[in-house]
């Protein structure tokens, strides 16, 4: 109806993501202020566990539509599926994540349906009825407010931890709708491979071109959804640096990341980058050893709570945003933190 | 095989950013650039064209004065260039672009349409995906790695962890990221080449769409105000490495962290 929020919940290898817990929330909320109904999209398989955990978020309506065709076919059986609730419905806008699941499914329904699309939203209030939207601008120098212009779904496209979790308790109520079907011209996909979770540590692994490249454990939490993330640059030297990353990580319970020279000279995996091309990160604390703070990486960063940076050049930018700045040799000190966080955990 | 790379002119990563009256970006002339992401789709262009035969066209919606980077992308190697300009396309969204770049695709005819993962002023990556729903095709989309074979068009994608294999039939679209390769540089025989090689222009009608889906007109988005973020984070500095990991285990201690 006129005042419903949506949120478009991402199911990945049968687990609900992070971020779709924080849409739902926000989708609540939004509802709530505009006085709508809230409701989440959950498409894919094990659509009833994700149903429980987007009701704990607050939401009241799960549409659940359960089918092996979503892991099968990229996109279009997820997005015919969405545009035939949103003609029904017609909500009054529809909170995705910035994920690549997210942007193709939003952009392919906004081009199909006619709708307005705004996307990297950091913010979003409602003001005399309508909604106000923060979007980073100028690698985060800038901050734009936006609106809506025309009627129609409006979709809003939510950076990761935008917005927190609520868990507030509750129930959806589901209703489950028919699964598409297999597109007549679709890309069909396979299940992920060569990330196997083999219950290794992190090592050294080959890439297919046979240089080293550093494999993060798989056991580590994701960057998205990270507490706490030790990233490395170009000053580590080379993939074989990152086990000093690894080990520190591993101490404080955080998670890996990594700059973009890291992994463009694949010293790491395109999952780990952090910064304007490759995630967008918001922890409670960021350590950066061997980084030096280009704006496109402080623009993926910037917004963690706090920033701790490990840099022998006392000029480099990064100095310049972070809360705690050591000037030193990250191969002495990072060797050194890891043994005192371990002695402190008792680990 | 017909090859067709989308190519947007952006401001340069290092000029200097400001907004119109009208709360645009401004691009002047000398930042404007090829964006950074697409130089992959165009290098995957040409190696595909190396492998499979056939011709690279760069495609690009911008201003009349982006002919100077189509011509640089001439001389990085793609046989022709076209344009499509009309002042009615100014201030067009995300939407209005990938309609008017559908509509150059039908043109044009391709059997590999390659796209950016985003363009580096907007950061978006939702063009190709609209375009590719326009057509009625599939996108394989974020493409670390890309094959023809036996008439379909096979991608890799990066997972969180390993990687997804997506495939569909040619004609297809697909986006790249950039580890699928490393872009060549223009030569100086490619240079001078590259100012006898075809660039043609469209217009908005030359392509049978109209005014009003396109440029201010039909965007369903408007920025209405501004503000500077400070960054700038008034930390304390540790110098040298004696104690350095004390003084770290002290401060996540006081915050609470460990
Ligand atoms: C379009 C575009 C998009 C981009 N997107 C991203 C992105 O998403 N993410 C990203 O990170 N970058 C991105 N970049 C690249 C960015 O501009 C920088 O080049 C990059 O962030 C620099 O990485 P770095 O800090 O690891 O390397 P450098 O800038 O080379 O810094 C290395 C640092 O390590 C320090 N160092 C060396 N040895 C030691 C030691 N032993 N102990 C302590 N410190 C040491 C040095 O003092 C230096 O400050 C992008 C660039 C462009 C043009
Ligand atoms: N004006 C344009 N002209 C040609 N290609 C474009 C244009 N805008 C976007 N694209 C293509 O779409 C990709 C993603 O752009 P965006 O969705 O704007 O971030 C770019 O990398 C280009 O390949």
């Amino acid at each position: 109806m006129a005042n419903d929020v949506w949120a478009l919940a991402e199911i990945a290898n049968g687990k609900l993501t992070g971020v779709s817990l924080q849409i739902a929330s926000k989708a609540a909320e939004l509802a709530g202020q505009l006085g709508g109904a809230s409701a989440a999209v959950a498409l894919g398989t094990s659509t009833a566990a994700a149903a429980q955990e987007l009701g704990a978020c607050g939401v009241r309506t799960v549409y659940a539509a359960d089918g092996a065709v979503y892991d099968e076919y990229l996109i279009q059986p997820h997005v015919e599926t969405l545009a035939a609730l949103v003609e029904q419905h017609q909500p009054a806008v529809i909170l995705f994540a910035v994920s690549n699941y997210g942007r193709d499914v939003a952009a392919r329904l906004a081009a199909r349906l006619g709708l307005g699309l705004e996307y990297n939203v950091s913010g979003v209030s409602v003001e005399g009825g309508q909604l106000a939207l923060t979007v980073p601008a100028f690698d985060g120098a800038q901050s734009v407010t936006a609106a809506f212009v025309g009627d129609g779904t409006k979709l809003v496209g939510a950076r990761p931890n935008a917005f927190p979790a609520n868990r507030v308790g509750g129930t959806a109520d589901v209703i489950n709708v028919a699964a598409a079907t297999a597109p007549a011209n679709g890309a069909k996909l396979s299940a992920p491979m060569g990330g196997e979770d083999t219950g290794e540590a992190g090592h050294l692994g080959k890439a297919a071109d046979g240089h080293d490249i550093w494999m993060p454990a798989a056991s580590l939490p994701k960057l998205e959804e990270a507490q706490i993330i030790v990233s490395g640059g170009r000053g580590l030297g080379g993939p074989a640096g990152f086990a000093q990353i690894e080990a520190l990580a591993t101490a404080l319970g955080a998670t890996v990341g990594a700059s973009r020279p890291a992994v463009d000279d694949g010293w790491i995996p395109y999952a780990y980058q952090v910064g304007q091309t490759g995630k967008s990160v918001k922890p409670a604390v960021y350590i950066a050893a061997g980084i030096s703070g280009a704006v496109q990486h402080k623009s993926g960063m910037a917004s963690s709570k706090l920033i701790i940076a490990i840099n022998k050049d006392k000029e480099a930018p990064i100095f310049g945003f972070c809360d705690l700045g050591v000037v030193g040799d990250l191969n002495v000190i990072l060797p050194e933190l890891t043994a005192k966080v371990k002695q402190r955990r008792g680990s | 095989m017909n090859i067709v790379v989308c190519m947007k002119e952006t401001p340069s990563i290092t000029a200097v950013k400001r907004f119109t009256a009208d709360m645009r970006l401004e691009r002047r002339k000398e930042d404007a650039e090829i964006n950074p992401f697409d130089e992959y789709a165009i290098e995957e262009g040409l190696r595909q064209r190396e492998q499979h035969g056939g011709e690279v066209i760069a495609l690009c919606m911008g201003p009349a004065t982006a002919v100077e980077n189509l011509r640089k992308a001439l001389a990085i190697g793609a046989d022709r260039g076209v344009l499509v300009t009309d002042p009615a396309l100014e201030g067009s969204d995300a939407i209005g672009t990938a309609r008017v770049l559908a509509a150059a695709l039908q043109k044009l005819g391709f059997d590999l349409a390659l796209f950016g993962s985003a363009a580096a002023d907007s950061y978006g990556g939702v063009v190709p995906a609209a375009v590719a729903e326009f057509l009625g095709q599939p996108l394989l989309s974020f493409a670390s790695k890309l094959e023809i074979a036996d008439g379909r068009a096979r991608i890799e994608r990066a997972a969180d962890r390993g990687y997804q294999v997506a495939e569909a039939a040619l004609p297809a679209l697909a986006s790249v990221i950039q580890t699928i390769n490393v872009p060549r540089y223009p030569t100086m025989k490619g240079i001078m080449g590259a100012k006898r090689k075809p660039l043609d222009t469209f217009s908005l009608a030359d392509l049978g769409v109209e005014a009003a889906q396109v440029g201010v007109a039909g965007s369903r988005e408007k920025a209405t105000s501004s503000s500077p973020v400070d960054t700038q984070r008034k930390g304390e500095l540790y110098e040298g490495n004696d104690g350095a990991a004390d003084r770290i285990v002290a401060f996540l201690v006081e915050q609470k962290v460990l």
